[in-house]
């Protein structure tokens, strides 16, 4: 069936159409048995739908849930700790990190996947593509220059913002560890990373993790498909999108992609909930 | 824009220079929303009450991350729509690991029925025998109303995307009804015979 039968059947099981137009509609499918059979399926499921109540908190789960995130707001101090994800504004030293939180992923992430036939699956979600705006973004970030900043230099990034040190609601991530005293790994050691060098492989990145007890807490299983969605939809059919890893890191915020655009390999982090670019390298 | 995502927006701002009522105010407007969405998406009441909260508790960290080219309530719904998958992953993980040999997966569309009680039980059985990605295509689009447009922008795929999902989820939940309707009662005539 074509797509624009498609569009013709799900406006008249809609109703959307005048009546002269809808009229015009159930004649040119009359010879269509599918077309009917698919009308018939799709008025079913909007009626059945239509009679269905839209869901309501009751009283006791409106007042638990607002207990709940009210107490996290009224409880979250002014001041931050430093997060490596900041929304769009890229620094060197995000760089660096971007490019620790790709490696320590595929580390971590890269056996579990690999053995769960992780490949294949992301190469399933990716080939599931097509064009939206989340890519386009990913070209308004400035490209990293190097990777290799001064890490030493990285102060804590601090904002009156009353919204930042709620207590994550699923928690087990790394990102304290990251900003602690004591690293876990050492971003100096992962700066020489090329972005572009196709030699590399897991053996090579264990090699540079330096503490090999990072994996701890990292949960490497939950995979988001629709972030490849978001971030490759907009490529050109040409463009080889090709999922690095498929991981998660830092309270379960990032998922990392690796594709090419124009031969140019790039990297994308996006954030774990809403999929947004929040780093992008070349 | 309207007059509910410019409000959204104010608010957004408020909460940011540090005025805490504010993030009330928004949750209040859309926590109804947002729940329906996750108890659509879920089926349990429990689970879409902590996926509400979840969703609330990410919004609220992540605040500072909202950027006002889309509508707020957009940026909501991705988060409600993702905690979804998120949970909807774990509990099939955890499903797996505890499945004996020999369960019944088709056993699963019976169960808790009696517990679903603000969405019609067949309609909801119907639901979770959809693919993730079909339900919540057709949860934003048909069951809440939402333009295909934005229920685009929340599942970040394009239009024509969404509009296949809906096409072939309604297709499927009309065949699951069906399935899950009790046959009709013998003719009498057949009873006695």
């Amino acid at each position: 069936m074509h797509k624009h039968d498609h569009d013709l059947i799900m406006a008249l099981a809609e109703g959307t159409l005048p009546d002269a137009e809808a009229a015009a509609a159930e004649r040119s499918i009359a010879g269509c048995a599918e077309c009917r059979d698919d009308l018939a399926l799709n008025r079913m499921a909007l009626e059945a739908m239509a009679a269905a109540p839209a869901p309501q908190l009751n009283d006791i789960e409106r007042a638990s849930l607002r207990r709940v995130v009210w107490e996290s707001v009224d409880h979250a101090p002014e001041t931050v700790r430093p997060t490596v994800l900041q929304p769009r504004r890229f620094r060197p030293w995000m760089a660096a990190a971007a490019v620790a939180a790709v490696f320590l992923s595929i580390v971590v992430a890269g056996p579990v996947l690999n053995n769960l036939g992780g490949s294949d699956d992301a190469a399933t979600v990716a080939a599931d593509v097509t064009t939206t705006e989340a890519a386009r973004s990913l070209g308004e970030h400035a490209t990293a220059e190097s990777a290799d900043s001064d890490l030493e230099e990285v102060a804590p990034e601090t904002t009156t913002t009353p919204a930042a040190e709620a207590p994550a609601a699923d928690s087990g991530g790394a990102v304290e560890d990251l900003s602690a005293d004591g690293q876990l790994f050492s971003l100096r050691d992962l700066g020489d990373i090329d972005v572009s060098d196709e030699s590399l492989d897991l053996d090579t990145l264990n090699q540079l993790r330096v503490n090999p007890e990072f994996s701890r807490g990292v949960e490497v299983e939950v995979v988001l498909p629709q972030c490849y969605e978001a971030a490759v939809a907009d490529l050109a059919p040409d463009d080889e999108v090709r999922p690095w890893f498929v991981g998660v890191l830092f309270d379960d915020e990032v998922v990392g992609i690796r594709y090419v655009v124009d031969g140019e390999p790039v990297l994308a982090l996006l954030d774990f909930d809403t999929c947004e670019v929040v780093f992008q390298l070349q | 824009m309207t007059d509910r995502a410019a409000l959204d927006v104010e608010l957004i701002d408020r909460y940011l220079a540090g005025d805490r009522s504010a993030f009330n105010e928004l949750m209040a407007a859309h926590e109804d929303r947002v729940f329906a969405i996750c108890l659509r998406m879920l089926r349990d009441r429990s689970a879409a009450l902590d996926a509400t909260q979840e969703t609330f508790l990410t919004v609220f960290r992540k605040a500072d991350r909202y950027q006002a080219k889309a509508a707020f309530s957009t940026w909501l719904y991705r988060v409600a729509v993702n905690t979804c998958y998120d949970q909807l992953r774990r509990a099939k993980r955890h499903q797996a690991a505890e499945i004996p040999e020999g369960y019944d997966p088709a056993d699963t569309s019976a169960r808790d029925d009696f517990d679903a009680a603000d969405v019609r039980p067949d309609i909801e059985a119907a639901l979770q025998q959809l693919s993730d990605e079909f339900r919540s295509a057709v949860v934003l689009v048909d069951l809440e109303g939402l333009s295909l447009e934005r229920a685009g922008e929340i599942l970040g795929v394009p239009v024509g995307t969404v509009k296949s999902r809906v096409f072939r989820g309604r297709k499927l939940l009309a065949s699951h009804l069906g399935n899950l309707r009790p046959p009709p009662r013998p003719h009498r005539d057949e009873t006695n015979a």
